[in-house]
C-alpha cells in the first residue's frame, strides 16, 4: 500500500493545484472540499496497512489523529466556502488550508515510527509553524493580524529549535536531562502552555475557519501528539510525571481563570483552548492505561466540541458583525440550525450525562483520583484544577448557548444576516458526532481509544470506555462540583466588569519588549560598530590587535624561561640613544602636527633613524635601501597630498585620548611582541648556510651581491618590477597634477 | 650545485589555477583589441574557461592528494571542493552581472579578468599548503577585489567603498603577511603542515597565529574585523557584492579550515578567542541586520552572520575531529553561496535610472510585476532562514548537530536563537517583495534578463536540490580518507529508502 505514506503529499499537491488553478472554479466552493473528504475515507479505511518507506502498520494515535485531521480538514473546507463568499481571493485560503493539513498529516504520520522518524517529524512540524503563519497573516493588509502572525511564528519557531536540539540529543544521548527540557520546551510552545501560551490567543486575528482548524483541533495538539508518542520513551525520566503535571495543572486552571472575563468569542474560546490543552498535558503525566484511555477520550470529545463552538462563533461574528457576548443575544430565532448546533455542542462541553464531554471529564476525574496512592499532593492538585476548569468550562458552554441563542438581543437593531447552510451544517455534524461517540460506540469510538492507549505503550483494553453514564462515585462528585460551579458563575457573570486587567497579556508584553530591546539592542551595536568612519574602524581594528597581542604577550611574560629585559645604557650606545630620541621626537610631531608636510617629513625622520641604526649595526647597504626606499616614500606621500583636502582640525578630545591610548597600546604590545622575537633563538641559520656557500657554489667573494644576485636572484627582479611598477605610479600622479593644474584649496572647499 | 633536483611537477593538479588565469588574460585580450559594443564575447569566453577549470576539478576528485611544485602546490580533497566552489560562485555571478552593468552604464569590460584573476587567487589560497602561496593568492584576490568594488566609477559611494576596503584589507594583508614572517622566524620552515609538526618556540608561533588570524578574519569578515563589509557591500556594484560574498568568503573560511587543523598545538590558545568571537560574530551580524533599511546592506550583515555559523561547524570539527567531519562547513559554505548569490541577483532589479538603490521600497510590489524573480526571491530567503526542503536548513541542521556532538552547547544554543533572529528580517525582505504595495512609493523595477532567469534557476535547483539530494551530496564533499567518521544523519536516509 504505498499510496498510503503519500498523504501529505497529496495535499501539498492539491494546495499546489488550487493555488494555480483555483480561481477558475472559485465558484464551487464545496468542490474544494471534496479531496478532503476523499483523503478522510481512505485514511479511516486503512487502518493496519502497511506504510512502505517505513515499513510500520497505520495504527495507533497517529492514525486516529491523521483521520481526525483529515475529517475536520474536510468540515473546515465546506464552513470556509460560505465563510469567505466575498473573498474573491478565496481559492488562496483553501490553498494555504490544504497546505497545513499536509503538513499535519505529515506530523502524524511520522509519529507512526517514534524511533526513526523523529526527524521527518520535525520537519512537518516546522512546516506546521509556518503555514500557520501563513494562514494567521492571511489579511495581509491587516496589521494587528501580521502582528499575531509574527509572535505566533516566533513561539512556535523558536520552539521548533528547541525541539530539533532536543531530538539530536535524543538521537546521540537517548533520555537525559537535556534532551527532555529541550523537547518539553519544543511540545509547550507549540501547544501553547503557560507561559508561552500567550501566542494562542493573539492567533484569533486568523479568519475564523482557520482558528477552528489550527487552533483547536489539530495544530495546538502537535505538541500532546508529540508528547503522547514519545511518552513510552521518556516516562522513565523522573522529572516526566512531575513536570507534565504541573506546568498541565497551572495551565488548566490559569487558562480556565483567564477566560471568565472575556467578551470577545473567540478569545473565550481561545482561552478555553489553551486550558484544554493544559489538562490534555496534565493527564499525560499519568503513566497508567485509565489516563491513556482518559487522554483518548478528551482528546476526540474536545475537538468535536470545540471544533463546533468556534465554528458558531464564526458564523455569529459572520452575521451579527460582532463578537462581543455583552452585544449578542436572541439569536436562536432567526439562526435556528445553528443553535441547534450550538446546544449540542454546548452540552457537550458542559458535560451533562450522555454527551463526549461528560466522558472524558468523568474519566478524567477518575484517572487523576487513581494516581492519587502514587502520586499524592501533586494528583490533588491537579484534580482541583481539574474541578475548576470544569465549572468554567460549564460557564462558557451556558453563554455560548442560553446566553447567546436564548432571551432576547440586547440591541434590537442589529439585524443579522441570514447564515448560508455550508457554515451551519458543518458545526451541526460536529455536534451530533459527539452524541454518536456514546451511542454507537462499539462501532468505532471505542477502538479508537483503544488505539491511543496501544501508542502511549499499554495493552488494548477500556476499563470503561465512551458510555453514557458512570455510576454514582467520587468523579461524579467531581463533575456535580462542577455544574455547581458553572451554575453559580452564570449568574454571578453579568455583573462582572470585562477583563481590564493587564496579567493576562503580560506574556504578550514581555514577548513584545524583548523583540524591542533586540531591536534597540541592534541599533545601539551598529551605532557603535558601524558609523561608516574609517577611522573607527582602523581605531577598532588597532584596538583589538593591541588587546590580542598584549593578553598572549602577557600570558607568555608569565611563563619561568623569559628572557628579562637588559637595559644597560654605556658610553657605547650613547649614539643609539641619540637617534632614538630624534625618532621618538619625529614620531609624536608626526601625530600631534596640524599640517601633512611636517607629518610627511616627520615620518621620514623615523625611516633615516632606522637608517642610521642599520649603519651603526654595520650594515651599509641595508641602511642605503633604507634611506632610498623612505624617500621614495615620502616623495610619493607628499604628491599625493597634493590632491587631499585640507587636514580637518580635531577639537574632540576624547577622540585624540582614545587614539593616544590605542597607540600606546599598539606600540606596547608592538614592544613585547619584538622583545619576544628577539629573546628567541633562530632555528636555521641562514647566514652561517649563505656565507659557507658564496664561495664554494656561487663563485662570489661578496655575500651581499651573491645573495641578491644569485641566491635570491628571482626576488631580486620581482623588487625590480616593483619598484618599476611604483615608478609608473608617480609619474601617473605627477601627470594628473599637471594636466588638471588644480589648487589642493579648491578641493578642501 | 650537482646535488640540485628539479622537481617533478603534476601539472594535473596546478592546471585548473592556469586555466583560470589564462581564461582571464583572454578575456583582457578581447576588451583590448575588440572595439566596444557588448561583453558578449568576453562572457562566453570567460563561462567557457571556468567551465573547463571546473571539469578540470571535478575530474580530479577522488585522485590521491599530492604535494607538487616542489610543495607550492596541494591537491587534496577539501581544496579541490573550495576550488570547484568557487569557481562555480564566479561562474554565477557572471550570469546576471553583464546585464545588470549595462542598466548601470558601466559594462566595462575589465571586469571579467578581474574578476576571473580574483577567483585564482581564492584558489591558490586553498590550494596549497605554504604560507607564502598563500599570501600571494590572498593578495591576488584582493587587489582584484578593491579594483571591482569601485567599479562605478563615477559614484561617490562606490569609491568610498572601494577606499575603505583597500585601507582595511592592506592592514589585514599587512598582519598576515607579519604573522607569516613570524612563523618562519620560529620554525624555520613555510609548510603549514611542517610549522605544525614543529614544536619549536611555541610562544613566537602563538603570536604569529594571532596575526594570521587577524588578516583572515578580515577577510571572512569575524567580529570585530566586520566593519568593512556592510559599506563595502552598499557600496559596491551589486553583482561585486555577490562575489564578495561567496567567493572571497570560501576563500578566507576555506583557508582556515585548511590552517587550524594543522596549528594543533597550539590549539588551547586560539580556540577560546574563535569560539567568543564567532558567536559574537553570529549575533552581531544578526542583530545589526534587523535595523537595516538598504537590502544590501542586510545582506552584508547577514553574510557576516552566516560565516558565524561557518565558524561553528569549523570549530566543532577542531573540537572533536575525530566525530565531527569537515563537510558541514563545506556543505553549509555552499548552499549559502547559492542562495546569497540568488538573492543578490534578485538584488540587481533595483536598479533604476542607471542609480543604485537597494533600499527596501525598491523592491515593493516586486510580486505583482515580476512573480518569477519574486518567487525566487523567497525561495533564496527561505534556505538563509533555514527553512526545511532547502539545502539551507540542512546545512544548519549539520551544523548544529556537529556542535551538539563536540559538547559545544553554547555555541549550538547561539546557532539556533540567532537563526530566530534572522527570521525577523529575512521576512522584512520578503514583507517588502510580496506585501508592500508599490503605488505607495511608485517604485520601478527593471526588466528580468534572461540571464538573471537563469541565475535564478540554477540557484533554486541547487537549493533545492542540495536537499534532496543531501546524503549524495554530502558524501561526496566528504572526503574519502580525511572525514574519520561521518556525521550521522538521521536525515533523508529514512523518507528516501
Amino acid at each position: 500500500m504505498g499510496l498510503l505514506s503519500f498523504a501529505p503529499h497529496f495535499c501539498f499537491l492539491v494546495a499546489a493545484l488550487i493555488s494555480l488553478g483555483g480561481r477558475y472554479l472559485a465558484r464551487l466552493p464545496l468542490l474544494f472540499a471534496v479531496p478532503a473528504a476523499g483523503l478522510a475515507t481512505f485514511l479511516a479505511t486503512s487502518q493496519g496497512q502497511v506504510i512502505e518507506p517505513q515499513g510500520v502498520p497505520l495504527a495507533g494515535l497517529p492514525w486516529v489523529f491523521m483521520v481526525l485531521i483529515a475529517a475536520m480538514g474536510t468540515l473546515v473546507l465546506v464552513y470556509a466556502g460560505g465563510y469567505s463568499a466575498e473573498d474573491p481571493k478565496r481559492f488562496r485560503l483553501f490553498s494555504l488550508l490544504y497546505a497545513f493539513m499536509g503538513a499535519m498529516l505529515g506530523v502524524a504520520q511520522a509519529g507512526l515510527d517514534p524511533i526513526n522518524g523523529l526527524f521527518e517529524l520535525f520537519v512537518f512540524w516546522e512546516l506546521t509553524s509556518l503555514t500557520s503563519f501563513l494562514l494567521i497573516g492571511y489579511k495581509q493588509g491587516d496589521e494587528a493580524a501580521r502582528r499575531s502572525a509574527r509572535q505566533a511564528l516566533l513561539v512556535t519557531a523558536l520552539g521548533g529549535l528547541c525541539l530539533l536540539g532536543g531530538l539530536i540529543t535524543y538521537q546521540n544521548e537517548g533520555v537525559t536531562d537535556l534532551s527532555l527540557a529541550l523537547i518539553l520546551l519544543g511540545a509547550f510552545t507549540k501547544s501553547a502552555q503557560v507561559p508561552f501560551h500567550f501566542w494562542l490567543p493573539g492567533a484569533m486575528k486568523a479568519p475564523t475557519p482557520v482558528s477552528a482548524y489550527l487552533h483547536s483541533a489539530t495544530m495546538v495538539k502537535a505538541g500532546v501528539f508529540l508528547l503522547a508518542v514519545l511518552q513510552p520513551q521518556f516516562a522513565v525520566h523522573p522529572a516526566w510525571t512531575p513536570t507534565l503535571l504541573v506546568v498541565g495543572g497551572v495551565t488548566l486552571a490559569l487558562g480556565a481563570v483567564a477566560l471568565c472575563r472575556k467578551t470577545d468569542l473567540k478569545q473565550l474560546l481561545a482561552y478555553s483552548t489553551v486550558a484544554s490543552l493544559g489538562g490534555m498535558v496534565m493527564l499525560l503525566a499519568i503513566p497508567s492505561p485509565l489516563a491513556a484511555e482518559a487522554v483518548g477520550i478528551f482528546l476526540l470529545a474536545h475537538a468535536l466540541y470545540k471544533g463546533a463552538l468556534f465554528m458558531v462563533a464564526g458564523a455569529v461574528d459572520h452575521a451579527c458583525g460582532t463578537r462581543d457576548i455583552h452585544r449578542l443575544g436572541g439569536l436562536g430565532r432567526t439562526m435556528p440550525v445553528l443553535a441547534v448546533a450550538s446546544a449540542l455542542a454546548g452540552l457537550s462541553m458542559f458535560g451533562l450525562p450522555g454527551t463526549a464531554g461528560f466522558a472524558a471529564k468523568e474519566l478524567g476525574s477518575k484517572a487523576l483520583l487513581k494516581s492519587q496512592e502514587s502520586l499524592g499532593a501533586l494528583a490533588t492538585g491537579g484534580l482541583g484544577a481539574w474541578a475548576l476548569a470544569g465549572g468554567i468550562f460549564g460557564l462558557l458552554a451556558l453563554m455560548l448557548t442560553v446566553r447567546l441563542f436564548a432571551g432576547r438581543a440586547p440591541d434590537p437593531d442589529n439585524h443579522p444576516h441570514p447564515v448560508p447552510l455550508s457554515m451551519s451544517l458543518p458545526p451541526l455534524i460536529l455536534g451530533v458526532a459527539g452524541f454518536l461517540m456514546i451511542f454507537l460506540a462499539s462501532a468505532g469510538p471505542q477502538q479508537w481509544v483503544q488505539e491511543v492507549q496501544a501508542s502511549l505503550g499499554h495493552r488494548r483494553e477500556l476499563k470503561y470506555g465512551w458510555q453514557a453514564w458512570y455510576g454514582v462515585d467520587a468523579a461524579l462528585g467531581v463533575s456535580v462540583g462542577a455544574w455547581a460551579l458553572a451554575l453559580a458563575l452564570f449568574a454571578l457573570w453579568p455583573r462582572w466588569k470585562p477583563d481590564t486587567s493587564r496579567w493576562t497579556t503580560a506574556a504578550t508584553d514581555t514577548a513584545h519588549k524583548l523583540g524591542r530591546a533586540v531591536l534597540s539592542v541592534g541599533e545601539r551595536v551598529t551605532r557603535v560598530t558601524q558609523s561608516g568612519s574609517l577611522t573607527n574602524y582602523v581605531a577598532l581594528t588597532w584596538a583589538t590587535v593591541a588587546g590580542v597581542i598584549g593578553v598572549v604577550a602577557w600570558r607568555l611574560f608569565a611563563q619561568p624561561q623569559n628572557p628579562g629585559l637588559n637595559l644597560t645604557i654605556t658610553a657605547k650606545s650613547a649614539p643609539e640613544v641619540l637617534v632614538l630620541i630624534v625618532m621618538v621626537v619625529g614620531a609624536g610631531v608626526a601625530a600631534i602636527t596640524q599640517r601633512r608636510l611636517f607629518a610627511a617629513l616627520s615620518i621620514g625622520a623615523l625611516g633615516l633613524g632606522v637608517a642610521v641604526f642599520f649603519l651603526l649595526h654595520g650594515a651599509p647597504d641595508l641602511a642605503m635601501t633604507q634611506i632610498v626606499v623612505d624617500t621614495l616614500t615620502v616623495l610619493l606621500i607628499v604628491l599625493v597630498f597634493f590632491r587631499l583636502p585640507r587636514l580637518v582640525r580635531q577639537t574632540q578630545v576624547w577622540r585624540k585620548t582614545r587614539d593616544v591610548i590605542i597607540s600606546l597600546g599598539v606600540g606596547a604590545s608592538m614592544t613585547v611582541f619584538t622583545l619576544a622575537a628577539m629573546g628567541s633563538d633562530r632555528p636555521v641559520d641562514t647566514a652561517q648556510w649563505v656565507a659557507e656557500r658564496t664561495y664554494t657554489e656561487a663563485y662570489g667573494r661578496n655575500i651581499v651581491n651573491v645573495i641578491l644576485v644569485d641566491f635570491r636572484g628571482i626576488d631580486t627582479m620581482g623588487e625590480i618590477a616593483v619598484l618599476g611598477i611604483a615608478a609608473f605610479g608617480v609619474t601617473a600622479l605627477l601627470r594628473l597634477r599637471n594636466r588638471e593644474n588644480l589648487p589642493t584649496t579648491e578641493v578642501a572647499e | 650545485m650537482n646535488n640540485y633536483v628539479i622537481p617533478t611537477i603534476d601539472w594535473t593538479a596546478a592546471m585548473p589555477v592556469i586555466v583560470v588565469f589564462l581564461t582571464g588574460i583572454a578575456a583582457l585580450l578581447v576588451e583590448m583589441f575588440r572595439p566596444r559594443q557588448n561583453n558578449n564575447v568576453i562572457v562566453g569566453i570567460s563561462l567557457t574557461g571556468l567551465a573547463v577549470a571546473a571539469y578540470l576539478l571535478a575530474s580530479q576528485v577522488g585522485m590521491p592528494a599530492i604535494d607538487t611544485f616542489a610543495g607550492m602546490i596541494r591537491r587534496d580533497h577539501l581544496g579541490l571542493m573550495l576550488q570547484l566552489l568557487m569557481v562555480v560562485a564566479c561562474g554565477l555571478t557572471f550570469l546576471f552581472g553583464e546585464n545588470y552593468l549595462r542598466e548601470r552604464r558601466m559594462a566595462y569590460g575589465e571586469f571579467y579578468p578581474l574578476a576571473i584573476w580574483s577567483t585564482a587567487g581564492g584558489m591558490i589560497m586553498v590550494g596549497t599548503d605554504h604560507l607564502l602561496m598563500i599570501f600571494i593568492g590572498l593578495e591576488v584576490l584582493s587587489i582584484s577585489l578593491y579594483c571591482m568594488a569601485g567599479l562605478a566609477r563615477e559614484e561617490q559611494r562606490s569609491a568610498e567603498s572601494a577606499l575603505k576596503y583597500f585601507l582595511l584589507g592592506s592592514l589585514a594583508s599587512a598582519f598576515l603577511l607579519y604573522g607569516i614572517a613570524f612563523f618562519y622566524g620560529a620554525t624555520g620552515t613555510l609548510s603549514l603542515t611542517q610549522i605544525g609538526m614543529n614544536g619549536a618556540q611555541m610562544n613566537m608561533q602563538i603570536l604569529a597565529t594571532a596575526f594570521v588570524l587577524i588578516g583572515l578574519g578580515f577577510k571572512a569578515s569575524l567580529f570585530p574585523f566586520h566593519m568593512w563589509t556592510p559599506d563595502v557591500y552598499q557600496g559596491a556594484p551589486t553583482n561585486v557584492s555577490a562575489f564578495l560574498a561567496t567567493v572571497s568568503k570560501i576563500a578566507a573560511l576555506g583557508l582556515m579550515a585548511r590552517m587550524l587543523p594543522v596549528l594543533g598545538q597550539t590549539q588551547d590558545f586560539w580556540f577560546p578567542v574563535l569560539f567568543w568571537l564567532s558567536m559574537l560574530t553570529m549575533t552581531v551580524g544578526n542583530v545589526s541586520a534587523i535595523g537595516q533599511t538598504d537590502l544590501k546592506r542586510m545582506l552584508g550583515f547577514s553574510s557576516i552572520a552566516h560565516a558565524g555559523y561557518v565558524m561553528v561547524a569549523l570549530l566543532a570539527h577542531l573540537k572533536n575531529p575525530k566525530v565531527v567531519s569537515l563537510d558541514a562547513m563545506v556543505f553549509y559554505l555552499a548552499v549559502y553561496s547559492v542562495a546569497t548569490i540568488g538573492a543578490f541577483a534578485v538584488l540587481t532589479l533595483a536598479v533604476r535610472n542607471a542609480q543604485e538603490d537597494a533600499r527596501a521600497s525598491a523592491l515593493h510590489g516586486l510580486w505583482k510585476r515580476n512573480r518569477f524573480a519574486a518567487g525566487a526571491f523567497i525561495v533564496f530567503l527561505i534556505s538563509l532562514i533555514g527553512i526545511p526542503f532547502t539545502g539551507g536548513f540542512l546545512g544548519k541542521l549539520l551544523i548544529f548537530q556537529g556542535a551538539l556532538q563536540a559538547d559545544l552547547l553554547p555555541l549550538a544554543i547561539v546557532l539556533g536563537v540567532n537563526s530566530a533572529i534572522s527570521v525577523a528580517y529575512y521576512l522584512f525582505m520578503a514583507k517588502a517583495v510580496f506585501v508592500d504595495d508599490e503605488e505607495l512609493t511608485g517604485a520601478r523595477v527593471g526588466q528580468t534578463s534572461g540571464g538573471l532567469k537563469l541565475t535564478c534557476v540554477v540557484c533554486a535547483a541547487a537549493v533545492f536540490g542540495s536537499w534532496f539530494f543531501g546524503s549524495t551530496l554530502q558524501s561526496l564533499l566528504g572526503a574519502p580518507n580525511e572525514a574519520a567518521v561521518k556525521v550521522e544523519r538521521p536525515v533523508v536516509a529514512q523518507t528516501q529508502r
